[in-house]
């Protein structure tokens, strides 16, 4: 793991996103409309905003990702297949990086910043 | 809402919603909607559709009509449109066949000098001009 952040017990994760579902006036139970949040991101985070790039804009192995920007903004972007195949086929584990990415925001902007920290495989050396 | 990041490790800027980003957003989230459903009804990619709306291409003439038709817009949500295509625009041209050799300096050095302009700078270079045209209005009245 190269970044780490505060502790928070399973309890209060539950309750954190119990309150993130109330913030997009989405029901406490059944499916979370993780498309439809993306789009009412940025009344709620201002400071966020969300890119549908080509597959070949990010690496082969991130389907999407979480910028944080010089000016202390984020912009999420989210490869094209990853994006449509959420949309058209509604691809659970699609939704689901869309949704982690989401949560880097919010759980940024309520203080939970990560910090850099370099963990060192045995014997390795800088 | 603009927002500037430099990327690690490279020269590119990039910017967050533009003005129409922003417009079509909205007008989404109000009839309960997603960018994948507008761009079926542009005909477009969702890609292309987002590096528009987040000014990194210019928005398409026919992107206008479109919008229009599918969400029904008049009066002022219809101005508002129009003033977001405008204000949105990726480059503007200035026709300098006419302007005197002072105009010219202006615009060389106003290009030259651009991705410089910060956010205040950039409102007193407004104030200036918009002061300029106010004086220029009551100049004219004087004579008169």
């Amino acid at each position: 793991m190269d970044y780490i952040t505060k502790p928070i017990s399973r309890k209060s994760i539950r309750s954190l996103a119990r309150f993130f579902r109330s913030l997009f006036d989405v029901p406490q139970t059944g499916p979370f409309p993780v498309l439809k949040v993306l789009e009412e991101l940025s009344d709620k985070f201002p400071k966020a905003n969300f890119e549908i790039v080509e597959n070949k804009d990010l690496p082969k192995h991130i389907p999407a990702r979480c910028m944080l920007n010089k000016d202390g903004t984020y912009t999420i972007e989210i490869k094209r297949r990853v994006y449509d195949g959420a949309y058209k086929k509604g691809i659970g584990a699609y939704l689901g990086f869309i949704l982690h990415e989401m949560m880097h925001v919010f759980m940024s902007e309520i203080g939970f910043k990560p910090i850099y920290n370099r963990s060192f495989k045995k014997n390795q050396t800088i | 809402m603009y927002n500037y990041r430099v990327k690690k490790g490279s020269k590119e800027e990039f910017m967050g919603y533009t003005k129409f980003g922003e417009f079509v957003r909205v007008l989404r989230v109000k009839n309960h909607e997603v960018m994948g459903d507008m761009a079926i009804f542009l005909d477009t990619t969702t890609p292309y559709l987002s590096a528009v709306e987040n000014g990194k291409k210019n928005i398409p003439k026919e992107w206008k009509d479109k919008i229009i038709e599918h969400y029904n817009l008049q009066g002022e949500e219809l101005d508002a449109l129009e003033e977001a295509i405008e204000i949105s625009k990726t480059q503007r041209k200035i026709d300098l066949k006419t302007s005197t050799d002072a105009q010219r300096e202006v615009a060389l050095e106003f290009q030259r000098s651009f991705n410089n302009i910060d956010a205040e700078t950039a409102k007193e270079i407004i104030k200036l001009l918009e002061g300029k045209q106010n004086n220029n209005g009551l100049h004219n009245k004087t004579n008169k």
